[in-house]
């Protein structure tokens, strides 16, 4: 799966060039987080603008993807669509991540 | 002969209106998103709501991955068959496999899975059977002589 990564002063940003996180794609998914986080950056902000659909599998993906990253670094969401904000809501992943209504609101964060 | 042969026209479809989607294709990942792109066009020519497409298609993924990876234990050599139409005021969805049987005979009850659990031990799955009971209005499941057949009722007035 594409990823566009880019630095910003308040996180790196990843956005996922595809409009599915799904069972197909689960596994390409992890690949690629993983790759473009071996830098070790301290927080993550995954961008999910252009992904129109996440099933279970896509949402085990994402949190294994954080967990990857490990409890001293951070992995919130933005720009979520109504469907993939429900399936984050509907099983309570919702209190898991911190979660923006859009990219200038994730990255316009000051970190303390 | 089986006392419920797979493909048989059942009972769900007396009454339907409108036809708006009827298939087979193969249980793996690449079929299953080709056929859940079809049924969304389906779902959108045929006039529905965005709301309600979008409750579809979670509960037809996540229903049509559990089938692959479950019912034909992810050998990706089973066939899926899926029917939609409109009755009254529902949109009716059958799906029917040549696979194994349910766990325990029975459609999941779809408990999430803990999530007050250490970082490392947070889920990554379990969510599925969930979904499929949060998005559908009603659901039910029948054993065929050979596989499983499982209806879904979603109500097309639907608030949230």
């Amino acid at each position: 799966m594409k990823l566009d990564s880019k630095q910003t002063t308040a996180a790196q940003v990843l956005t996922p060039l595809a409009d599915r996180i799904d069972a197909a794609s689960a596994i390409q998914f992890k690949d690629a987080v993983r790759a473009a986080t071996a830098d070790g950056p301290e927080r993550v902000v995954l961008d999910l603008g252009h992904v129109r659909f996440v099933d279970s599998s896509g949402l085990g993906a994402i949190v294994a993807s954080m967990k990857h990253l490990g409890q001293g670094r951070k992995m919130d969401l933005a720009a979520l669509n109504p469907d993939v904000d429900k399936v984050f809501r509907l099983t309570r992943m919702d209190t898991v991540f911190d979660i923006y209504a859009n990219l200038e609101a994730a990255t316009g964060q000051v970190r303390p | 002969m089986h006392a419920a042969p797979y493909g048989q026209r059942t009972k769900q479809f007396e009454g339907v209106s409108t036809r708006l989607y009827n298939a087979r294709f193969d249980a793996n990942h690449s079929s299953t998103r080709a056929a859940l792109a079809e049924i969304r066009v389906a779902m959108e020519q045929g006039g529905l709501d965005d709301m309600l497409v979008g409750r579809v298609e979670i509960a037809l993924a996540e229903l049509f991955n559990n089938i692959a990876e479950h019912a034909y234990r992810d050998d990706g050599t089973g066939e899926v068959r899926c029917s939609m139409g409109i009755r009254g005021s529902s949109l009716v969805v059958e799906v029917t496999d040549q696979g194994g049987p349910m766990p325990g005979g029975e459609i999941p009850e779809g408990t999430l899975p803990d999530l007050d659990v250490a970082f490392e031990d947070l889920p990554e799955g379990g969510f599925g059977w969930h979904l499929i009971h949060a998005q559908t209005d009603a659901i039910s499941h029948m054993r065929l002589a050979l596989g499983n057949c499982t209806r879904l009722n979603f109500d097309v007035q639907h608030g949230e």
